[in-house]
C-alpha cells in the first residue's frame, strides 16, 4: 500500500507540482526581475561582471526618486479613477448586452454578438485619430472624461463577449420558472440570473480593471498634460530621457503600478477563475 | 526721423529698402548679410517704418493659457532652466504657461492627434521632417524666422531644408542633438590605433582587433528613429548611392560600389561588431557601452555626459566604482567612403497650431524664447547636447571648452537632410519613418546578401517616390 502511495505521490509531483513550479516561475520571473532592478543601484545594474540576479548593495534609492521627483501618486490618483469609473461603466453596459445576447432568442443575434466581439479586435492605433476628433469636439481633452468614455471602446466589446457566454452556462428553466411565476423580465434578470453570475461579472470587471490600468496610446494622447498623467504615461515621460532609460525608477513604478492589479486578483480568484473557464468553455 | 547715432550702412540700407520698397523679411535679411548688429537692425526697420525685431515681451496685454508640447530633455536640469523661462514670460504676460514633456516616440503621436482633432497643443516641438507633414494646420512664422535667423547670421542649410516648406517657414529650427561615434580610447590604443579610424575600412580592421580582444563596436539596427538610420543613411552615402537622385524622382540606391560596400560590412559585422546589434534600439547601446560591453559607437553626447555623472554620484558614495571612467570616453566624427563623409542631421523646431486660440501669445511667447538674450541661455543649459541651427551660438564656450564634445559641434560643415540627395520633403520623411535604408543594413547582414536587400528597397522606395 506504502509503495502504491508513493507512487501516486510520485505521479502527482511529476504531473502536477514540477509543472506548476515551472509555470508560477515563468510567469512570476518577470516580477522578480523587476523587483531586483528596482533596488540596484545604477553601478551595479551596469556591472556585467555581478551575477545579474543577486543584489550586492540594495537601495531604496530608486524608489526615493520615483517619489520625490515624479508626480507618481498623482498618477496613481489618476489611473484609479479613470479606470474604477470605466470599469464600473462598462461592466453595467456589457451586463446588459451579455444577457441580452446570451439569454433573449432574436434574429440577428448571434451576427450582433461577433460583431461586437470584432469590435474588440479593430486596434487602438486605428481608432485613435477619429476618437480623437470625438474627444475634442465634446471638449473633453486632458480631463478624465476623455478617457472615461473612451475605454469603453475597447472594454465593453470584450466584456459582452464573455459575459454572453457566461450567462448562456445558465439554466434558461430557472429564468422560465420565474417569468411563470409571475417575475417580469427586469425582475427575472436582477433577482434570478444576475447572482448566479456573479463569478463571470467579477471576472470581466478584473478583464476591464487589467486593462484600463495599464491603457498607454489614449491616456497618452487624449489626456496626457500636466498632472493629468495616468502612471503608464506619466513614468515614461519622466523617466525616459532621449536614449537613457532609468531602469531603476521605472521597475519601482512597474512594481508599485503592479499592486493595485494583484490585489484586485486576489481578492476574487477563485470566482475570477470560475468564471472565465464557464464562459470560455461552455459558452 | 531717423537717429543721428545711425552709422552709414544704416542710412544706406534704409535709402536702399524705402527706394526699392523692401518688405520687411527683405530688410532683415539685408541686415543680416551686411552684417549689422540686432540694435542696428532695430534703427533701420524703424526707419523704415516697419515693426522692430521684439528681444524683450511685448509691451501689448496677453492673456489666458499657452500649453506648449515639447520631448523629455535628455539634460533635466535644461527642462528645468525652460520651466523657469516660461514662467518668467507667462508671469509678465498675464498668460498661465505649461509644458508637457513626453518620450521622444510619443511626440508625433500626440502631434498627430492633435492635427486632427484640431485641439492641443498652442505649440508643438517638430522633430526633423515633421514639419512638411503638418504645415497645413500651421500658422505661417515667415516673418518670426526672418527676424531670427536674420538676427543669427541665417540657418544654417541643414536646418532650413528641414523645416521650411518650399521656402516658407512653418516652424522655427533650434538645432538638435547629433552623432559621433563614443569610443573607448583605452581599447583603441591597445587595437593599435593612435587615433580613431578615418575610413569606414580602416574602422572595419581596428574592429576586428578590438573584438578579439572581447570588445566589438557596438551598432543599434533595429527600429528607432535615432542611431540606427545614423549609421544607415551615413554608410549609404559614404559609398556613393542615395534614395533618390537631386530632382527628387530618380531612385539612386543600386550602385556597384553601394552593394560592395554592404558585402564589406557583412563581413565586417562578423568579424568586428556585437552580432546582437541587429535588435538593439536607441537605448541598447548606451547600455552596452557604459557597462563595458562594447569599445565603441554611434551616439549623442548622452554616453559622455551619463558617464560624467555616475562619476560625479560614484564620488559621492564610496561603495560604487564607475564602469566606465569619462576620462576614457572619446568622440570622433564619422569615418569617409570614397564618396565622402556624410552624417544625418535634421533640425528641430517650434511652430503654432492653427487650431490654436492663442495664436498671438504664442507667437509673442516664441519671438520671446528665441530672441539671444533667452535662447542662448537656454542652449548653454543643454551642456553641449543640443548644436544650434544658428552659426551666431556656434561660438558659445559650451561648444569649446571640452574639446571632446567638438566632433558633435563639426557635424554641421557635412551633415545631410535625410532624402539627399533629393529635398528633405514629405516622401523622405515617409521612407525615413518606414525605415526602409536602416532596414537594408539590417537585411543585407541578416541575409548574408546585399544585393537582394537593395532590390528590396529599391522596390520600397519606388513605392514612396514613385517609378
Amino acid at each position: 500500500m506504502a509503495m502504491v502511495g508513493s507512487a501516486t505521490g510520485a505521479k502527482r509531483i511529476l504531473r502536477f507540482h514540477v509543472p506548476l513550479a515551472f509555470y508560477a516561475v515563468f510567469l512570476l520571473f518577470p516580477f522578480l526581475w523587476m523587483l531586483i532592478v528596482s533596488l540596484k543601484p545604477d553601478q551595479e545594474l551596469l556591472d556585467t561582471g555581478q551575477n545579474p540576479f543577486l543584489l550586492a548593495n540594495a537601495t531604496f534609492t530608486h524608489y526615493r526618486y520615483l517619489f520625490a521627483e515624479t508626480d507618481i501618486l498623482r498618477y496613481a490618483l489618476n489611473t484609479a479613477v479613470v479606470t474604477v469609473v470605466a470599469t464600473v461603466l462598462s461592466l453595467t453596459c456589457s451586463v446588459l448586452i451579455g444577457y441580452a445576447l446570451g439569454r433573449l432568442r432574436f434574429k440577428g443575434g448571434y451576427l450582433l454578438g461577433v460583431i461586437i466581439f470584432l469590435a474588440y479586435l479593430v486596434p487602438p492605433t486605428v481608432l485613435f485619430i477619429p476618437l480623437a476628433q470625438v474627444v475634442a469636439r465634446f471638449n473633453l481633452y486632458n480631463s478624465y472624461w476623455a478617457l472615461i468614455f473612451t475605454y469603453p471602446t475597447f472594454l465593453i466589446p470584450f466584456a459582452s463577449w464573455l459575459l454572453m457566454g457566461y450567462f448562456r452556462t445558465i439554466s434558461r428553466e430557472l429564468e422560465d420558472a420565474a417569468l411563470v411565476d409571475g417575475a417580469s423580465r427586469w425582475q427575472a434578470m436582477w433577482r434570478i440570473i444576475l447572482p448566479l453570475a456573479i463569478p463571470g461579472i467579477l471576472s470581466a470587471g478584473i478583464f476591464c480593471f487589467t486593462l484600463g490600468w495599464n491603457e498607454f496610446l489614449y491616456a497618452l494622447v487624449f489626456m496626457g498634460g500636466g498632472d493629468m498623467k495616468t502612471i503608464p504615461v506619466g513614468v515614461v515621460s519622466d523617466l525616459i530621457r532621449a536614449d537613457v532609460y532609468q531602469w531603476g525608477s521605472l521597475m519601482a513604478a512597474g512594481i508599485l503600478g503592479s499592486v493595485p492589479v494583484a490585489i484586485a486578483y486576489s481578492f476574487f480568484v477563485d470566482q475570477y477563475i470560475s468564471g472565465l473557464t464557464a464562459g470560455s468553455t461552455k459558452g | 526721423m531717423v537717429d543721428e547715432r545711425m552709422t552709414n550702412p544704416v542710412q544706406d540700407l534704409i535709402a536702399e529698402a524705402t527706394r526699392l520698397r523692401y518688405s520687411r523679411r527683405t530688410v532683415i535679411r539685408r541686415a543680416a548679410a551686411l552684417g549689422l548688429s540686432a540694435p542696428a537692425l532695430g534703427l533701420v526697420l524703424s526707419g523704415t517704418g516697419r515693426q522692430p525685431v521684439a528681444a524683450k515681451a511685448p509691451s501689448v496685454q496677453l492673456g489666458g493659457e499657452l500649453n506648449i508640447l515639447a520631448g523629455s530633455y535628455f539634460v533635466p536640469e535644461a527642462q528645468t532652466f525652460f520651466d523657469q523661462q516660461t514662467k518668467e514670460w507667462g508671469d509678465q504676460n498675464n498668460v498661465t504657461v505649461s509644458t508637457d514633456y513626453v518620450n521622444w516616440p510619443d511626440i508625433q503621436p500626440k502631434v498627430a492627434s492633435a492635427v486632427e482633432s484640431g485641439a492641443g497643443p498652442d505649440i508643438v516641438e517638430l522633430r526633423d521632417t515633421w514639419t512638411y507633414l503638418y504645415y497645413e494646420q500651421m500658422v505661417d512664422l515667415n516673418d518670426l524666422a526672418a527676424s531670427v535667423g536674420g538676427a543669427g547670421g541665417n540657418f544654417y542649410g541643414w536646418a532650413e531644408n528641414t523645416v521650411a516648406v518650399d521656402g516658407q517657414y512653418y516652424s522655427i529650427p533650434v538645432g538638435t542633438s547629433s552623432a559621433a561615434f563614443a569610443y573607448r580610447q583605452s581599447y583603441f590604443e591597445q587595437a593599435g590605433a593612435t587615433e580613431f579610424p578615418k575610413t569606414w575600412e580602416e574602422l572595419f580592421a581596428v574592429g576586428k582587433e578590438l573584438k578579439a580582444m572581447g570588445k566589438p563596436i557596438g551598432q543599434a539596427l533595429g527600429h528607432s528613429t535615432g542611431d540606427p538610420p545614423n549609421f544607415a543613411y551615413s554608410y549609404m552615402w559614404a559609398h556613393g548611392a542615395m534614395e533618390v537622385e537631386e530632382d527628387g524622382k530618380t531612385i539612386a540606391i543600386n550602385k556597384p560600389e553601394f552593394v560592395s560596400a554592404l558585402e564589406t560590412l557583412i563581413t565586417g559585422w562578423k568579424d568586428a561588431f556585437d552580432e546582437t546589434g541587429l535588435s538593439w534600439d536607441d537605448s541598447a547601446n548606451n547600455r552596452a557601452f557604459l557597462s563595458d560591453q562594447i569599445s565603441a559607437t554611434i551616439n549623442g553626447s548622452s554616453i559622455y555626459i551619463a558617464a560624467q555623472n555616475a562619476a560625479a554620484g560614484a564620488e559621492t558614495d564610496t561603495d560604487y566604482e564607475v564602469v566606465v571612467d569619462p576620462a576614457d570616453i572619446n568622440h570622433a566624427g564619422f569615418p569617409e567612403g570614397p564618396a565622402g563623409r556624410f552624417n544625418v542631421l535634421g533640425s528641430w523646431s517650434y511652430g503654432i497650431m492653427k487650431y490654436s486660440e492663442n495664436q498671438e501669445a504664442a507667437r509673442a511667447f516664441l519671438e520671446w524664447w528665441l530672441a539671444p538674450e533667452q535662447f542662448e541661455p537656454w542652449l548653454e543649459a543643454q551642456k553641449g547636447y543640443i548644436i544650434p541651427a544658428l552659426p551666431a551660438y556656434a561660438e558659445n564656450p559650451i561648444f569649446t571648452t571640452d574639446p571632446k564634445l567638438a566632433p558633435y559641434l563639426d557635424v554641421v560643415n557635412y551633415g545631410r537632410n535625410k532624402g539627399y540627395a533629393g529635398p528633405a520633403n514629405q516622401k523622405a520623411a515617409r521612407a525615413s519613418s518606414e525605415y526602409i535604408i536602416t532596414d537594408l543594413i539590417a537585411k543585407a547582414i541578416q541575409n548574408n546578401d546585399a544585393q537582394g536587400a537593395v532590390d528590396e528597397a529599391v522596390r520600397l522606395l519606388e513605392r514612396v517616390y514613385g517609378r
